[in-house]
């Protein structure tokens, strides 16, 4: 993967072992296959959507970065 | 899935999903941190329905980057183009960029399917159009620049365990290549200007290649022209409503050969 930014790759990596990629599972939310994150207060945050319909990644409640609960 | 008629600013329009009394406030609060995290909206007015899109922070890859960075994310960004693309209701995209670069085959990727949209589009980089920026930025049918705006054009670098053969450096050439020819066949600048501005000495601190701010990337021909929202607006409505005139006068002509 070629990095091609003016930020030296030091500050966008930092110390990469320090930050461990929170653990995302897969759930279904509204008919659609979404990866989350989980928050505490049983809620979730979405991280991506996993969809072949073009039409679901353009429906605001299915952005990344949506809290939901479920 | 529903259809979504109007969907004015960060608010689904759908009435009939039911919604809890006791949720309705934080329902609120969850749109507002949905539009936080993506920045996407659709505006809705009689010249045309327009959706706008942010390209902000790193363009994010293969990896996922530590939380510091604030990404765009290809995996959605490229869906949504799709759907802009194909939905019949939307007219045209405005292209927001305020980027550092990222990731060059995402950030190709993106730029490759704002290039081949059948549908009017106008990028407006504000703030900064750096790296990787540039290709996305010049994409679209037509560009426009903030005059505070910046863009840097520098060579493609390799961080980490580089191994000293020919074959290395070739490799950095075809992927510079890859950029090269994508901006000077989307802009007026030639790969020859483009290179040339990549390996200035002098300008950069720690690096070779040029700053052109504002103007300057108008001058070189690599922006189509100074400008803020409302010009980027108002071109993208006119792109619109060329095409709309277009369709209209061949239709014409087609009921006039039968």
């Amino acid at each position: 993967m070629i990095l091609y930014s003016i930020v030296p790759s030091e500050v966008v990596f930092g110390d990469y072992s320090a930050n461990p990629v929170s653990a995302s599972m897969e759930m279904d939310y509204m008919g659609y296959r979404v990866q989350v994150s989980a928050l505490p207060n049983n809620q979730y945050v979405i991280n991506r959507l996993i969809s072949t319909s073009p039409k679901a990644y353009l429906d605001p409640r299915l952005q990344p970065g949506t809290v939901i609960r479920k | 899935m529903t259809e979504e008629n109007k969907v004015t600013f960060g608010r689904s329009s759908i009435e009939d999903i039911p919604r809890e009394e006791k949720d309705k406030d934080s329902g609120n609060t969850d749109e507002l941190d949905a539009i936080k995290e993506l920045g996407k909206s659709t505006i809705t007015s009689s010249k045309g329905n327009i959706h706008c899109l942010t390209i902000i922070g790193q363009v994010e890859g293969h990896i996922i980057l530590p939380p510091q960075n604030k990404t765009t994310k290809y995996e959605h960004v490229i869906p949504q183009l799709v759907a802009i693309e194909e939905d019949q209701e939307i007219d045209g995209l405005l292209v927001v960029l305020n980027t550092v670069g990222g990731d060059v085959e995402a950030g190709l990727a993106i730029a490759e399917m704002i290039a081949t949209m059948s549908k009017p589009t106008v990028s407006l980089v504000l703030g900064g159009g750096h790296s990787i920026g540039v290709p996305m930025a010049v994409a679209t049918d037509y560009s426009f620049i903030a005059h505070s705006a910046t863009m840097t054009i520098h060579p493609i670098r390799l961080s980490g365990m580089i191994i000293g053969i020919p074959q290395t450096y070739e490799y950095f050439d075809k992927m510079q290549e890859r950029v090269v020819q994508f901006v000077s066949k989307n802009s007026r600048i030639t790969s020859e200007k483009f290179r040339e501005l990549m390996l200035k000495t002098g300008e950069l601190a720690n690096d070779v290649g040029t700053v052109l701010f504002g103007e300057e990337a108008v001058r070189y021909g690599l922006i189509d022209e100074t400008g803020g929202l409302s010009e980027a607006l108002k071109k993208l409505y006119d792109l619109i409503e060329l095409k709309k005139s277009k369709s209209a006068s061949e239709g014409n002509k087609r009921g006039e050969l039968q």
